[in-house]
């Protein structure tokens, strides 16, 4: 089959190509206040230090204020990011189980931790974030703990589902 | 994009926009790498008083009534109210379903023991050993719509 022959005048093509980026532009503009509006503007950092799944909760609606934040992860008890004390499956060792439910290690990070706020030293409140499948013996021992430093208004950082 | 500058000069400026599109690339990324899209929330909680404290003056009237609500690890919750006059201990049982806490039974308790006693405004929440804190959290939250003023126990 013989190739059809095109006779048209050849177009010429132009040379000079201007990108157009006036629209790029605008979507960029869109993107960038749609994530500076969703930025979170606080200085607390509440994302978990530690390997843990927070629970979720329906409609929580508490704002997480800035304090003292204590992490129970698996493994580990994290008070303002230092390691407290390590935990077995989250479980103390022996040596943790103090008087009154406190873990001896926990109380006193939480008492150095009151002495470096600034003076009257009452703030009570305390962040707590911790693994959903935590066992309540662990998280109580922990609670116990901040009672016995004063930290009594405990705020429970969980995930809402709306 | 252009523009016309001065009156009557005719003349055409092109604006650059590179630089503008490489600033929004580069604020973008960061944005986008450092974005948190999980929407975190608080649920407040105090934590009741443990150990002996002092105790009361002989002229301070009657013992104010307390609320504590036990949940087992079976799906049972329990539900204590102790003090008044005359020194009451009354406790209500809320039964499982599915081997779940009923936490709409629940409320509706609470909802009764509140007409009952109205002065009743805190509830402390304790738990079996072996309860995981998903659990615990959801009861409070639960406890919460009817209850606001929620203690744990530590």
């Amino acid at each position: 089959m013989a190739a059809k022959k095109s006779f048209g005048k050849k177009k010429s093509l132009p040379t000079d190509v201007a990108l157009q980026i006036t629209s790029m532009a605008d979507i960029f503009m869109i993107l960038l206040v749609f994530l500076l509006k969703n930025y979170a503007v606080s200085m607390t950092n509440i994302a978990p230090t530690a390997h843990m799944t927070l629970p979720e909760v329906e409609k929580a609606q508490g704002q997480v204020k800035e304090s003292l934040k204590v992490e129970i992860a698996a493994d580990t008890v994290l008070v303002d990011q230092k390691l407290a004390v390590r935990l077995n499956r989250f479980q103390f060792d022996a040596n943790e189980m103090g008087d009154n439910g406190v873990s001896p290690s926990v109380l006193k990070i939480l008492k150095d931790q009151r002495t470096l706020m600034p003076e009257p030293n009452l703030d009570s409140a305390l962040v707590v974030m911790a693994d959903q499948k935590t066992p309540y013996s662990t998280l109580k021992r922990v609670v116990a703990s901040a009672a016995q430093a004063g930290f009594v208004d405990l705020q429970l950082v969980v995930v809402s589902n709306e | 994009m252009s523009a016309s500058v001065g009156e009557g000069t005719g003349q055409d400026v092109d604006l650059n926009l590179a630089p503008i599109i490489d600033c929004f690339t580069v604020l973008i990324t960061y944005l986008l790498v450092t974005a948190s899209f999980l929407s975190l929330a608080s649920v407040d909680v105090g934590v009741s008083a443990t150990g002996s404290g002092d105790p009361p003056p002989p002229d301070a009237g009657p013992p104010p009534y307390i609320m504590s609500i036990e949940a087992k690890g079976t799906g049972f919750l329990s539900i204590h109210v102790r003090g008044g006059a005359k020194s009451e201990d009354v406790s209500f049982e809320v039964a499982a379903t599915n081997g779940r806490w009923n936490t709409d039974q629940l409320n509706q308790r609470l909802g009764e023991i509140q007409n009952r006693w109205p002065t009743l405004q805190e509830v402390s929440v304790s738990a079996d050993a072996e309860v995981v804190y998903k659990d615990i959290v959801q009861l409070i939250q639960s406890v919460k719509k009817t209850m606001p003023k929620v203690f744990i126990s530590g």
